[in-house]
């Protein structure tokens, strides 16, 4: 399902009884803005996945370090659905495939250790 | 040889010491200057994210309390489910990890011709950059009769968590068999848009175990909320919504919902249509607008918020002056911390990049918020937003579908808990 207008589409059709308040532009809009960068992407994650998606606990996964295929895999199957998570699907359907494969190029750069005992600088 | 900024603005006037100011600092060997006011949310994840960035520049962050309280989880110190202690975080991390200059006093001039900070204590605070990250303020007079007095008294708001919190649990936990609460909702925009009914849930959870003829009344400012469609259903399946035993109910503004004034001797609400409604503990959240340091510094150039260029978060009043957080006008989006820890690490991206002459590219600030109805149901939304042709863009805002499986209710209240304590983390560790 990699089409965007039918992937749109199928998202407008099944959100029902919520529809007026939720909105969804395809990420493709955004294709011709200056990039974002992969530090700015990640930043975004880290809420959730720690400083540096370097946070280690029983439910937000570490992104620091994750391999990079993996990372991407990962995304484009929430993404499109493939994989179903509790919000990962709607996160991951902002980002455009380019900036996903920034994402894990920002990731997998990163030491797999928890943010606490990183030494600054 | 020395040259303060304004040195260089005195040697080649205001246009030159623009476009100097890099040299300048070059020349002067001395590390630029960031001034941070407020040490919530917004100001701690500022500090902490500009370090990350750049080992040598200067960060002072001038805050009045010596310790934070995160207000995302104090509606569940009202149903015990949490402490205060729990949601509090002092300034140490920052000062001794982040090397941040942490002033305990109160900001109250700017002198933007200077770029000086000036405070209550009699510091003056030279910046480069200043990034304002106070907060809102009440509108108390909005409500004919309440006062910031009655607030910190028998009417607390509770809507900055710390004393007023654990007041509201006193008051309400306390109240006679069959009591009433009245929760008085504000209109839009105000931090944090599900919190007041989280907080009625929470009470409610509380109150059929302890108090279970006891009612909550919402009266609204808005026709609807946000989440209502899980909350309504929540209420319906623990709380008899709809139902004349309900132990919650709600008045949208189209029915009459909208609280105008508060007499405090009687304890009774009055409301648009000038019903007056007794209770037993009425807890009047104020509409709100930008804080006073800002409206008395003019950054709000008239305005309830401070208007801002969308791109960085400069301040429509100086360009040297930021705001993030609460404090501006960045619609569409929303008021929420995990939205103002964004536009920090944002910020300081911008700052960065202006200090290494660079383009910082474009932003993109995700707000992807959790709320609960109780310890076993949860609910999440995902916002995500762009800079797109001059202005903010709200691409897209997902909240997740009620749903009637109560496994996925008790995951997402999990992720809710987990959310909160990874948050905290990502500001203060």
């Amino acid at each position: 399902m990699r089409n965007p207008i039918l992937v749109l589409l199928l998202f407008s059709l099944s959100l029902g009884a919520q529809a007026e308040s939720n909105v969804f532009i395809a990420p493709d809009r955004y294709k011709n803005d200056p990039p974002v960068s992969g530090q700015v992407l990640g930043d975004n994650c880290s809420a959730c996945h720690g400083t540096h998606g370097a946070v280690f606990n029983e439910i937000m996964p570490p992104l620091a370090g994750m391999d990079r295929d993996t990372f991407v895999k990962l995304m484009l199957d929430f993404k499109y659905g493939v994989r179903p998570t509790i919000v990962m699907n709607d996160v991951a359907k902002a980002y455009t495939e380019e900036e996903i494969r920034r994402m894990a190029d920002y990731f997998s750069s990163l030491p797999a250790v928890p943010w606490k005992q990183q030494t600054l600088h | 040889m020395l040259l303060s900024r304004r040195d260089v603005l005195k040697l080649f006037g205001a246009t030159a010491a623009t476009g100097l100011l890099a040299p300048a600092r070059v020349l002067a060997g001395t590390p630029p200057k960031l001034v941070i006011v407020g040490g919530g949310i917004g100001g701690a994840a500022m500090a902490k994210y500009m370090r990350i960035l750049n080992a040598d520049i200067q960060i002072t962050v001038v805050e009045p309390n010596a310790e934070y309280i995160f207000c995302p989880g104090s509606n569940e110190v009202l149903n015990d489910e949490v402490s205060l202690n729990d949601l509090t975080v002092t300034y140490d991390t920052l000062r001794n990890r982040y090397g941040v200059t942490v002033v305990q006093d109160k900001a109250t001039t700017i002198d933007y011709t200077r770029r000086q900070l000036h405070t209550a204590g009699g510091h003056t605070l030279p910046y480069d950059w200043l990034v304002v990250s106070t907060g809102p303020d009440f509108v108390y007079s909005a409500i004919e009769g309440y006062s910031a007095q009655l607030a910190h008294g028998d009417f607390p708001h509770a809507w900055k968590a710390g004393p007023q919190t654990l007041r509201l649990k006193q008051l309400y936990q306390s109240m006679k068999p069959g009591g009433t609460v009245v929760i008085s909702s504000p209109p839009m925009p105000y931090r944090c848009p599900p919190a007041p009914y989280e907080r009625a849930s929470f009470m409610a959870a509380w109150l059929k175990e302890h108090n279970p003829t006891a009612k909550i009344i919402i009266l609204d400012s808005k026709p609807d909320f946000i989440f209502q469609p899980h909350y309504e259903t929540y209420w319906k399946e623990t709380f008899g919504y709809g139902t004349d035993n309900a132990m919650i109910e709600w008045v949208g503004s189209h029915q009459g919902g909208t609280v105008q004034a508060l007499d405090a001797k009687t304890r009774t609400v009055i409301t648009a249509d000038g019903e007056r409604i007794q209770a037993d503990v009425i807890n009047i959240i104020p509409p709100e607008q930008t804080s006073t340091f800002a409206r008395e510094n003019d950054l709000n150039l008239g305005k309830a918020w401070v208007p801002i260029h969308p791109k960085d978060f400069r301040s429509r009043k100086d360009p040297n002056v930021f705001v993030i957080g609460d404090a501006s006008e960045a619609d569409p989006m929303v008021k929420t911390g995990y939205m103002a820890s964004n536009q920090a690490k944002w910020v300081a991206q911008v700052i960065q990049a202006e200090i290494e002459g660079r383009d910082p590219g474009s932003p993109i600030w995700t707000n992807n918020c959790v709320a609960m109805a109780g310890d076993d149901f949860g609910m999440t939304i995902t916002d995500t937003f762009r800079f797109h042709q001059g202005r903010i863009e709200l691409q897209e805002t997902i909240q997740a579908p009620v749903s009637d499986n109560p496994h996925l209710n008790a995951l997402r209240a999990a992720v809710a808990k987990n959310w909160q304590r990874t948050f905290r983390r990502d500001i203060f560790e």
